[in-house]
Order: C-alpha cells, then sequence, then structure tokens
C-alpha cells in the first residue's frame, strides 16, 4: 500500500470517528433535550396537583362555590397535561397511568363530597354523625389521594431527571469512548507511520552513512510496494552500480600502476644500459681526437667533435629522463617550503655560473607553500633555467617569482621578459620533448616542463602558462587549498 | 541530532505512546469493569438468619418471591418464612418473640401499638383497594349496601377485615352499629357463610372467592375502592429494628429486587406467588393485577395509621386515648439508605 494511500487510510478512520462521535453527542442532546421537557411538563402537573389540592383544602373546609370552580378548572387542566404528557420511559407510564386513575376517582369524590348535603351543626342525630362519618372518610380520601398524586408527580420528576442524568453520563461515556477510539486510530497511525516511513527513512539514513563510509556492500533491503520500498530497490541498485565501477576502477589503477611500474623500470634500465655505450662512444672518441689527432684531417676531426657532442646530450637526455622518473617515483614529504628562499639560491647559482649574464631578479618574499621540498626545487630550478635562458637575448632581463590570486585561488608564478612564445603551441609545452624553439636557438631537451607539470600535478595543483612572443612568458602554478584531513601522499598510480 | 541521539528520542516516543497506550486501554477497562460492578475482592461473609411471619395470602407475595428466586440469599440472608392464617396471628408471634419480622395489614398493626407493643414498620410492601368485600347472601335479602343494617356480618375483629365494614358503611352513610357483627376466625367465614350462620362476611382475598364461590348466585359482593387501601407491611419489633439496620437494609434491597421482578415478569411472579401459596394460578390471577406491590413508606399511611386508631379505639380494641404518634414507629433508615426516593413520609 503506499504511503499516500496510509495517510488517506488514517485520516479517513480518524474524520469517521470524529463524525461518529458527533452523531453520537447531537443524538444524546436530544435526549437530555426531550428528557428535560418532560421534567418541565412534569413541573407544570405538579403545579396543576398543588392548586387542585389548595382549593380541595379550602372546599371541604368552607365549601365556597368558587373554590369548587376553581378545582373544577385545576382538574380540568391536570387532564390535559395528564392526557397530552408524552413519555418514552416505561416507569414513567406506568406512574403516568397511576395519576390518570387518581386524578378521575379524586374528581369523582370531590363531585360526591359537593353533592352531600352538610351536615347540621350541633346535631347528633344518627344520621348527622353518618353523614358527617362519610365527609370525614371522603375528605380523608381526597387528602390521601392528593399526597399521592403529588407524590407521583415529583416521582415522575425524578425518572426525567435520572433521564438526563443518563443521558449526560452516556455523552460522557460517548466521549470517552471517542477520546479512546482516537488514541487507538492515532495510535495505529503513529505505528503505521513509525513502521512504514520511520524505520525505513532511519535505515535509509543508516545506509548512506555506511556507503559514505565506503561500505559498499551495504544493501538497504527494504521491502514493501510503496514509495519507500521502491528508493530502497533503487538504492540497492545504485550501490550495485556503483561497486562495479569501482571495482572497474580498482582493477584499471592496479593495471595502470603495474603498466607504470613497467614503464619506470623500463626507463630507468633503458637509461643506465644506454649510458655504458654513450660513455664509450664518448670515450673512444676522445682517445681518437688525442691520440691520432694528427692522422686525421680536420673533417675526421670535426666529424669526433659532433660523435663526442651528440654521445653528450643524448646523455644528458638520459638524465633528464633519469630525472622525470625520480619524480614519478619519489615518496612526497609535504611540508612548509619557502619558494622565496629557493628561488634565491637557484638565481645565485645561475649568476655565479655565469657571470656574464645581467638578470634582474624580482623575489617576493615569503613564499611559502605545503609541499615536497625536494621535488619543489627541481620544479623551480626549471622554471627559473629557463626564464634565464629565455632572456638570454633580451637586452635588460627580468625575472619575477611572486605570488597572484587566480580564479580565488592562491596562484604562484615565475615571469619573464624573454622571447616568450605563441599561445597557440601553448598545449605543447608540457609534453616531454616538446620544443616551441629550435635547440640551435636555445638549447635544452624539452624535457624540463614536462617535469614541473608532473611535480604539480604531484602535489594535486595545476600549471599553466600566458606569453606573448618577444613579450616574454609567465607560468603560474596553483595547488590543492591544504585542509585537516591527510593529503593521499601515495603514489598516483598506487 | 546525532543519529544514536535520535534513536534514543525514537525509542523514548515510542515507549512514551506504548505506555499511554496501555494506561489509556487500562483506565478505560477498569471503568468498564466497575461500571459493570465487578468487584475483584467481595467478602464472602455467612449468612444471617431471618426469620418472618407471614399470612398466606398474595398481601405478603414479595416476601415468597424473593424467597424463591434466591433474592434473600443473595443478600447474605437465611430467611426463615413462617406462614399463618392471617397477619394478626402473625403479629401475635412477633409479641411473643417468636419471629424476628412479621407480615401483616397496617390495622393489626395500629392494635398492637394501641395495646403497647412496641413495634415499628419498616416497609410497605403492598397497597390494594379493590379486593376487600362484603359478600352477602341474596337469600338473606341483602342486594345492595343499605339492606345490610340488621344483619349478621362475618368478621375477624381486630383485623382490616373489621376495618374495611366499617369505612364501607360509612361510604353508605350507613351507621357503623346498624350490622350485628359475628367474630370468626378467617378459615370460618366461608364455612360460615355458606351455612347461613352469617348474613354476610367482610373479608380479603382469596377467602373472599372461596366465599363468591361458595356462595355462587346465591351470593353479591360489594366493594368500597374509596372507602379503603389496605397496605400491608413487615413489622418489627422496635428494638430489633433498631439493632439491626444492616439486616434490615438487606431485606429492603431483597424486597426491592423481588418489586422489580414482579413488575418486570407479572405471569412469572404470579406463578412463584401461587405455587408457594399452594392457590391455583387461575384463582388467584382475577385479583393479582389489583395487587400494587411497592416497597414504600409514604407520607399518607401516616392520615391512615391515625385514622385506624381512632376507629380501634372506638371499637374498643384498646382504651381511649390520644391518638400516638405513629412517625416514631415508622423505620425510615433501611428505605432511606436503599432508595430514599421510596420515603415521602416528612420527616
Amino acid at each position: 500500500m503506499k504511503i499516500g494511500t496510509k495517510g488517506r487510510l488514517a485520516t479517513t478512520t480518524a474524520l469517521g470517528t470524529i463524525v461518529l462521535l458527533a452523531a453520537v453527542i447531537t443524538w444524546a442532546h436530544a435526549e437530555v433535550d426531550e428528557a428535560d421537557g418532560e421534567r418541565r411538563r412534569t413541573s407544570e402537573i405538579a403545579r396543576a396537583l398543588n392548586d387542585l389540592r389548595l382549593v380541595t383544602f379550602e372546599y371541604t373546609l368552607y365549601r365556597p362555590e368558587r373554590a369548587h370552580l376553581q378545582a373544577r378548572e385545576a382538574a380540568n387542566r391536570l387532564d390535559r397535561l395528564l392526557a397530552t404528557h408524552p413519555v418514552s420511559d416505561p416507569q414513567a407510564r406506568e406512574i403516568l397511568a397511576e395519576l390518570r386513575a387518581r386524578s378521575t376517582e379524586t374528581q369523582r369524590i370531590f363531585e360526591e363530597l359537593r353533592s352531600s348535603p352538610p351536615p347540621t351543626l350541633g346535631s347528633r342525630s344518627p344520621e348527622g354523625d353518618a353523614l358527617r362519618r362519610f365527609e370525614a372518610q371522603l375528605s380523608r380520601k381526597l387528602l390521601v389521594l392528593q399526597q399521592e398524586s403529588l407524590v407521583d408527580a415529583f416521582r415522575l420528576s425524578d425518572v426525567s431527571t435520572r433521564r438526563i442524568a443518563e443521558a449526560q453520563r452516556r455523552v460522557v461515556w460517548v466521549f470517552l469512548a471517542g477520546l479512546l477510539m482516537i488514541a487507538i486510530t492515532t495510535g495505529g497511525a503513529a505505528w503505521l507511520i513509525h513502521r512504514s516511513v520511520l524505520a525505513p527513512i532511519r535505515r535509509l539514513e543508516e545506509a548512506t552513512r555506511e556507503v559514505a563510509s565506503g561500505n559498499w556492500n551495504f544493501k538497504l533491503d527494504i521491502g514493501g510496494n510503496d514509495e519507500i520500498g521502491e528508493m530502497s530497490r533503487n538504492f540497492d541498485s545504485m550501490t550495485a552500480a556503483l561497486r562495479a565501477s569501482f571495482a572497474q576502477i580498482e582493477r584499471s589503477n592496479q593495471e595502470l600502476a603495474t603498466l607504470n611500474k613497467e614503464i619506470e623500470a623500463f626507463s630507468y634500465s633503458v637509461s643506465h644500459d644506454l649510458r655504458a655505450p654513450l660513455r664509450s662512444m664518448d670515450g673512444f672518441s676522445l682517445a681518437l681526437l688525442e691520440d691520432y689527432s694528427d692522422r686525421l684531417d680536420d673533417e675526421g676531426r670535426d666529424y669526433l667533435q659532433r660523435i663526442r657532442a651528440a654521445s653528450q646530450r643524448m646523455g644528458r637526455l638520459i638524465d633528464e629522463l633519469l630525472g622525470l622518473s625520480k619524480v614519478t617515483r619519489t615518496e612526497l614529504v609535504i611540508r612548509e617550503v619557502d619558494l622565496s628562499v629557493l628561488s634565491r639560491e637557484i638565481a645565485e647559482t645561475l649568476e655565479q655560473q655565469h657571470p656574464d649574464r645581467d638578470v634582474r631578479w624580482e623575489i617576493e618574499h615569503g613564499l611559502v607553500v605545503h609541499a615536497d621540498k625536494s621535488l619543489m626545487q627541481i620544479a623551480l630550478q626549471n622554471l627559473l633555467e629557463n626564464a634565464w635562458k629565455f632572456t638570454a637575448k633580451t637586452a635588460q632581463a627580468v625575472v619575477r617569482v611572486g605570488r597572484t590570486e587566480h580564479d580565488g585561488q592562491a596562484a604562484w608564478f615565475v615571469a619573464d621578459n624573454g622571447v616568450g612564445f605563441d599561445m597557440n603551441y601553448a598545449d605543447r609545452l608540457f609534453g616531454a620533448f616538446q620544443r616551441l624553439h629550435h635547440e640551435s636557438e636555445f638549447a635544452g631537451t624539452g624535457i624540463g616542463l614536462a617535469i614541473v607539470q608532473r611535480i604539480v600535478r604531484r602535489h594535486e595543483g595545476r600549471i599553466w602558462a600566458e606569453s606573448q612572443p618577444s613579450r616574454g612568458a609567465t607560468f603560474f602554478f596553483s595547488f590543492r587549498e591544504p585542509t585537516n584531513e591527510p593529503r593521499q601522499q601515495g603514489h598516483p598510480a598506487g | 541530532m546525532s543519529p544514536p541521539v535520535a534513536a534514543r528520542a525514537i525509542t523514548r516516543r515510542r515507549t512514551i505512546l506504548a505506555s499511554a497506550s496501555v494506561a489509556l486501554l487500562g483506565a478505560a477497562g477498569a471503568a468498564l469493569l466497575a461500571r459493570a460492578g465487578w468487584r475483584p475482592f467481595a467478602r464472602t461473609e455467612p449468612a444471617e438468619d431471618l426469620s418472618i411471619a407471614l399470612a398466606s395470602t398474595p398481601h405478603a407475595a414479595l416476601l415468597h418471591i424473593a424467597a424463591a428466586e434466591g433474592y434473600f440469599e443473595d443478600e447474605g440472608l437465611a430467611v426463615t418464612l413462617t406462614p399463618v392464617s392471617h397477619g394478626k396471628a402473625a403479629l401475635d408471634l412477633l409479641a411473643q418473640r417468636k419471629t424476628d419480622l412479621a407480615a401483616a395489614a397496617e390495622v393489626p398493626f395500629v392494635i398492637s401499638v394501641l395495646q403497647g407493643e412496641p413495634f415499628g414498620i419498616a416497609a410497605s410492601m403492598l397497597s390494594v383497594s379493590t379486593e376487600m368485600a362484603v359478600v352477602a347472601r341474596l337469600d338473606h335479602g341483602i342486594r345492595q349496601p343499605a339492606d345490610l343494617p340488621g344483619k349478621k356480618v362475618g368478621v375477624t375483629l381486630g383485623t382490616s377485615g373489621e376495618y374495611f365494614l366499617w369505612a364501607f358503611l360509612i361510604r353508605h352513610k350507613l351507621p357503623p352499629d346498624a350490622v350485628t357483627l359475628v367474630d370468626l376466625p378467617p378459615g370460618r367465614i366461608v364455612e360460615a357463610l355458606a351455612q347461613g350462620h352469617v348474613d354476610a362476611a367482610s373479608t380479603w382475598q382469596p377467602i373472599r372467592l372461596d366465599a363468591e364461590s361458595a356462595l355462587g348466585l346465591r351470593g353479591v359482593s360489594f366493594t368500597a375502592p374509596a372507602a379503603y387501601t389496605v397496605t400491608h407491611v413487615v413489622v418489627g419489633r422496635t428494638d430489633f429494628l433498631r439493632q439491626r439496620p444492616a439486616t434490615l437494609r438487606k431485606l429492603v434491597r431483597a424486597l426491592l429486587k423481588a418489586e422489580q421482578f414482579s413488575r418486570n415478569q407479572p405471569e412469572h411472579a404470579m406463578a412463584v406467588a401461587a405455587q408457594r401459596l399452594k392457590i391455583d394460578p387461575a384463582a388467584l390471577r382475577p385479583s393479582w393485577a389489583d395487587l400494587g406491590f411497592r416497597v414504600n413508606l409514604l407520607q399518607s399511611q401516616l392520615v391512615t395509621l391515625e385514622d385506624e386508631a381512632r376507629w380501634a379505639m372506638a371499637r374498643g380494641h384498646a382504651p381511649p386515648k390520644a391518638v400516638p404518634n405513629f412517625l416514631s414507629h415508622l423505620y425510615l433508615d433501611a428505605l432511606l439508605a436503599e432508595q430514599s426516593d421510596r420515603v415521602t413520609v416528612v420527616h
């Protein structure tokens, strides 16, 4: 059953209970109203009886005709009230029947008394005594009948009062029963909501926590045909798909790591293995030049010089390749690194190596980053050597090292006012052995920027360049903002 | 809110909800049981012995019904009913302390009080105004009440039969001494009338019915509903009534149940009474409907008791004196405690 259907069912039940309660209360109120009407009519009967009793008493004492007329009027009123008094209670019906019978008898006796000649005062004849006794008997009977009728009127009133009280009690009980029903309905709805909504949501919350912590094997597994059951199945499908994707990525990573290792091993062994023949070529070429120079003509010596230069260049290429490989393999040790200090040291070295150059260094103070110091040394070395190299033909060479903001993030830069390059070829800048200038123009292997890019990437950063031909070039790099979480310092492929 | 705290809050809410539901259901159940009169720790006490002398007439039917239907036992009373010929005989047993209570009409009770017996009325059980009659012999020249003067009328002196005859004569404007009273015990009235030893007899049911049957077409019955309403009461000695209030409340409760039974199931009640009184139900049926079974103590009874007292003294059943205050001879407490609306005596 859908959650919406359950909600509608609970609402309908609650509304039904309230409507039922309202109906029963209305019915009970009507009963109270009816009983109250009965009680008011009973009061009128009691009033009529009292009036009748009053004038009967007057008549038995003084025999005035006025009392007789009033008695008749009161009796008629009483008869009308008794005739039109509707009652539903069996006991009330019984009392009413007694009242009617007694009223008839009362009137009959009253008329009998009225028709009897009043006894002569002071007469002691047997007839007079009999008449006096007769009248006394009738008077007593009237007194008793009217007393009993009044008592019955009060009984009738008591029945109505009791009926009102019962109806009111019934209202209370119905109200309590209704409250109980509402409580049970609410409890049932709460239980239903808990069972079919809250508990699954709690389990879903647990599942998201588990998945977030890396437990991809957690299964939500909530049954049911409602929306949450559907969501549970979708969630389990999603985690299954993610599990498969991650397994695939894991396998790819492992394959990549293996491949990288193989490449590194290959590069390393190739580099080392190539050094021996190169050294032989260079050594034997030098031996030829030193020991057999006199037997060679100029062309032969030139060839030998070229062989030596080529073998030495190849040696440098191998060194660069080893450097690149080392950058990839080295384990990062992250700490505070002052780029300003490193830059000045490199600048001093370059000036010492080439005292003929006049380059102005503009290095900002306090360029501190969190990085691996040895790798940052290599990166800066490459960037500053490039700047040094490409300003060789600039009259007033300036090399700047500093910090700036890029897209709201800190970035560091090395800028020069050298030859620059065409930005159309910028995508080739960081490729190994890629060169934008001919070697004859600016010496180099084309490995340096590839090494720099790899170092920056090892630090989860990015590197880019901006340049215009003859206007110099600026190389920017940025690192991921340091966080409290420990940075993954392993090998990128591992 | 962290997950464990949220879980604890949910568990606490569930516990509160469950506890509230259980408490609500428990309270409702207890209320329903209490409403149904269930008493988990009701005490069982030994039954109290109580002896009641009563006439073998339908007037004491409520006592017979209460005994037959087990209402006395329900109230913890072990009642012994002692049948006698008429109410006056029952009061005699009470005067001799041979019974705890007696059932009788008001007239013998009034005479006993006037004679100094310390009697009190615990409750009235029945009132009836049509059952008493003067049964007369047509062949003795009695065709209407006015023919009675000078005739011999059989009656049990000191009983409601004699008082009815007196009231009957007054009702017909006849002098009370216009007839000659012949004292007869209830068991001999029918025979005396049938054999012509008396011209008429004033008596109650079922003797009246026997007399009418015995005379057949030779007889005529005169009633006087407006003259006298006979009331039958449960009478006890004043000291007993004062000392056993709890017993009297149990008795009153049993009588109220019997009254309810006779109202709800009149045919069944009549059958029970007929069986206990060893009367043919068919013979009882004509007069049964006129019997007004109602347990009460009415103010109007005082008027009747005083009138009967004046009559009794006038008839010589007691020495002349001031009419006693019968209010002190009405024991109201039991009925007031059980059903106060049944007591209309101003007190």
